[in-house]
C-alpha cells in the first residue's frame, strides 16, 4: 500500500555539513508544503549523516530521513538515482527538490526518467494556486517560463537563492533512519581530486571587477585588472566563458560552476547577466553594470547600468578615478 | 539499469555518438508579443549549441587517436537545424541524421531524449557525448535523461574522459564546486555531458568541408522511435523582472564616468 503525496528536499552535503543551498531548498519546500498541504521531508542520502540530520530537523523544524547505504557515503549519479527512486516509489505522488549544483543537476533529471516524473530545472520561483507551477529562466536571462507539472512526480532543481533559509518552526521535526541496499553495478567511485589553481581572493575582495564575454579578447583585460588597481581589498573575477577561452584562469569564475562572491562593489563588465552567473554574484552590496547592449538581463540586477562600450568607457572611467584623487 | 556486464572491446571498434542542437544566437533580442507568445523564429542567428562543439572535439580526438572507429552526429529539429549536423560532418563527423522533430523549447525534455535514446539504440554506440547544457534553454537535462531511458550509467560536467577500449570502460573527472574534479569509472556503454573548456574545438578543414558538401544528411522519421509525450505543461512567459532599482546613466561616455565616481564616492565605495 503506497503512501500519499511527499514534498522530499534531497540534502546536498559535505564532509558530514549540509549545505546552505539545501537549507534554501527546505525553506522553498516549507512554503511549497504549506500552500498544497503536503508533507514535506528533507531525505539525506549517506551514512552516518545523523547529527547532520538532527540539526537540519531542529533547524527547520522539517522530517527527516536518513537514507542510508555505504554506497551513499560518497555522492555518485547511480548510487543517488537507485536510492532515491527506491524509496520515492512508497508514494504515489510527489514533488522532489534537489539543489541546482553540479551534483543536483547530474542525478536529478535521471532520477525524473525512473519515476516518471516532470522534470523542470533551474527553478527559481513558484506559484501555487491550481496546481503547483514553476518559473525558470532561458535565453540567457531573457525569458522566464513557468511550468506546470503533468505527472504524478516532479522532480526539479532549484537555484540557489530561490528562498531565504528562514523558519519559523513549532519544534524539531522527526528523524528517521532508512537503510538502502542499492549496489552500484555500472559506476566506480575514485575521488575527489582538489583544486591545483592558486587562491585567487576573489571570496574576501570587497571589491570585485568582473569581465564577461564583451570584454572582446584577451589584449582588453588589462583594463579590467587595471580598474581592480585602482581599488584597495580588490580582486578581478570573470564568467566562465572567459576562462574557457583563456583569458583567465578558472580560479577567478564567478557562478554557479565557480565561486559565490559577495563584496561590497561588484563592477559587471561586458557580462550579459546569465543566471548561472547571477547565482554566484548576486548578494554583492552594490552592482554596476557596463555593458553595451541595453538589453542585456544584467542590468535588471543592478544598481547602477551604464550602456556604453567598454573599450570606451573603462579608460575614461580609469582618467576620472585618477583625477578626482589628485585634484 | 540493464544489468549489462562491462564488455572489452578492441581498440578502434568503439562507435560513438554525439548529439547536439541548434541554438538561437541567445545574445540576440527576444520580442515578446502581446499575447504572451514569443518570437523566437525572426531576428536571430542560429548555430551550433557551443557546448555541443566540445563533445564533437572530444569524439573526433578519440577518432584520431585510434581508440573510435566512427563517430556519429545525431540532432533533433526541424529541417534549418540540419545546418548543426553539416557543421558537425565540416568538422569530421563521418555522418550525421536529423530526427525530423520540432524540438520546440516549450515542449520539455522528455520528447527529445526519448529520440535520442531511440535512435541511440537502434545503432548500438558505446559511448554517448552531449554538451552540458545548451545555450538557449538551458536545462541541463537532456543527456542525463537520455542515458536514463537507455539504462546506462552518465556523468555531466565532464572535463577529462579517457576511453579504455580493452578493459571496455570510461575515466572521467567531472568538474563541482570551486575547481574541484569529482573522478570515476564509468562502465561502457556510458553518455557523458561535456563541460567547456575540456578541449579547443577544431575548425572544420577545407577537405572536410568540402567532404561534408558533398554528402546527404540523413533524414529520421521520430515515429520510428515512438514519441515520449511532455510532462511539464508551459504555462506562461514573460519578461524576468527586476530584483534590485536600477539607475541607467545618461549623457555622454565622460559624463557617465564622472557620474559614477560621484554615486561610488557618495556611497564611500571608493
Amino acid at each position: 500500500m503506497k503512501t500519499g503525496g511527499i514534498i522530499a528536499v534531497v540534502a546536498e552535503h559535505e564532509d558530514g555539513k549540509i549545505n546552505r543551498h539545501t537549507l534554501e531548498v527546505t525553506a522553498f519546500a516549507l512554503m511549497a508544503g504549506a500552500s498544497s498541504g503536503m508533507r514535506t521531508v528533507v531525505i539525506i542520502p549517506g551514512n552516518g549523516m545523523t547529527e547532520a540530520g538532527r540539526l537540519i530537523s531542529e533547524e527547520s523544524g522539517a522530517d527527516v530521513v536518513l537514507l542510508e547505504s555505504p554506497h551513499l557515503e560518497n555522492y555518485t549519479s547511480e548510487g543517488y538515482k537507485a536510492a532515491l527512486h527506491e524509496f520515492l516509489m512508497e508514494y504515489v505522488s510527489g514533488i522532489v527538490m534537489v539543489p541546482h549544483t553540479q551534483r543536483g543537476s547530474e542525478y536529478a533529471p535521471g532520477l525524473a526518467v525512473r519515476l516518471g516524473a516532470a522534470c523542470i530545472t533551474g527553478v527559481n520561483g513558484m506559484k501555487s494556486g491550481n496546481g503547483m507551477v514553476f518559473t525558470r529562466q532561458a535565453f540567457n536571462g531573457k525569458l522566464e517560463m513557468q511550468f506546470r507539472p503533468a505527472a504524478d512526480f516532479a522532480v526539479i532543481t532549484v537555484m540557489p537563492g530561490a528562498a531565504k533559509p528562514e523558519f519559523c518552526s513549532s519544534g524539531p521535526g522527526s528523524v528517521a533512519a532508512v537503510s538502502s541496499d542499492i549496489e552500484l553495478k555500472a559506476t566506480r567511485y575514485l575521488g575527489v581530486k582538489k583544486s591545483g589553481a592558486e587562491d585567487s581572493g576573489i571570496e574576501n575582495a570587497d571589491v570585485i571587477v568582473s569581465a564577461g564575454r564583451g570584454i572582446g579578447g584577451v589584449e582588453n583585460i588589462g583594463l579590467i585588472t587595471g580598474l581592480a588597481g585602482l581599488f584597495d581589498r580588490s580582486a578581478v573575477g570573470c564568467s566562465r566563458i572567459v576562462c574557457d577561452r583563456g583569458w583567465m584562469e578558472y580560479g577567478r569564475q564567478i557562478g554557479i560552476t565557480g565561486k559565490t562572491v559577495s563584496p561590497k562593489l561588484y563592477i559587471a563588465c561586458g557580462i550579459s547577466g546569465a543566471v548561472q552567473h547571477l547565482a554566484g554574484m548576486s548578494g554583492s552590496g552594490f552592482i554596476v553594470a557596463v555593458n553595451r547592449d541595453p538589453e542585456a538581463p544584467i542590468f535588471k540586477h543592478s544598481d547602477v547600468c551604464v550602456v556604453e562600450d567598454l573599450n570606451g568607457f573603462l579608460p575614461e572611467f580609469i582618467e576620472e578615478i585618477r583625477k578626482r584623487r589628485a585634484g | 539499469m540493464d544489468g549489462k556486464k562491462p564488455q572489452g572491446r578492441a581498440a578502434g571498434r568503439i562507435k560513438v555518438l554525439v548529439c547536439i542542437k541548434q541554438v538561437r544566437d541567445p545574445e540576440a533580442p527576444l520580442v515578446l508579443r502581446e499575447d504572451g507568445s514569443v518570437d523566437l523564429e525572426s531576428g536571430a542567428s542560429r548555430f551550433m549549441n557551443r557546448f555541443d562543439e566540445f563533445a564533437i572535439e572530444e569524439a573526433l580526438g578519440m577518432k584520431d587517436a585510434g581508440l573510435a572507429e566512427c563517430v556519429h552526429a545525431v540532432t533533433v529539429g526541424p529541417e534549418r537545424s540540419g545546418q548543426a549536423i553539416r557543421r558537425a560532418m565540416e568538422m569530421g563527423a563521418d555522418s550525421g541524421t536529423r530526427i525530423d522533430f520540432p524540438g520546440d523549447f516549450s515542449s520539455g525534455p522528455w520528447p527529445v531524449s526519448g529520440l535520442l535514446a531511440g535512435f541511440a539504440r537502434k545503432g548500438s554506440y558505446d559511448l554517448i557525448l552531449t554538451g552540458v547544457i545548451s545555450e538557449d534553454d538551458m536545462q541541463g537535462a537532456v543527456g542525463q535523461m537520455t542515458a536514463e531511458i537507455l539504462g546506462i550509467p552518465c556523468a555531466a560536467s565532464v572535463v577529462l574522459a579517457e576511453l579504455d577500449p580493452g578493459k571496455g570502460t570510461l575515466y572521467v573527472e567531472r568538474e563541482i564546486e570551486s575547481g574541484r574534479r569529482e573522478c570515476l569509472e564509468l562502465a561502457l556503454p556510458a553518455l557523458i555531458a561535456v563541460q567547456s573548456g575540456i578541449n579547443r574545438p577544431r575548425y572544420p578543414s577545407l577537405s572536410n568541408v568540402l567532404r561534408a558538401g558533398k554528402e546527404k544528411i540523413n533524414t529520421a522519421d521520430p515515429e520510428e522511435f515512438g514519441i515520449i509525450p511532455a510532462r511539464e505543461i508551459l504555462v506562461g512567459m514573460n519578461r524576468p523582472g527586476s530584483t534590485r532599482d536600477p539607475v541607467f546613466l545618461d549623457g555622454r561616455t565622460r559624463e557617465k564616468a564622472a557620474r559614477l565616481w560621484d554615486i561610488l564616492h557618495e556611497r564611500s565605495l571608493i
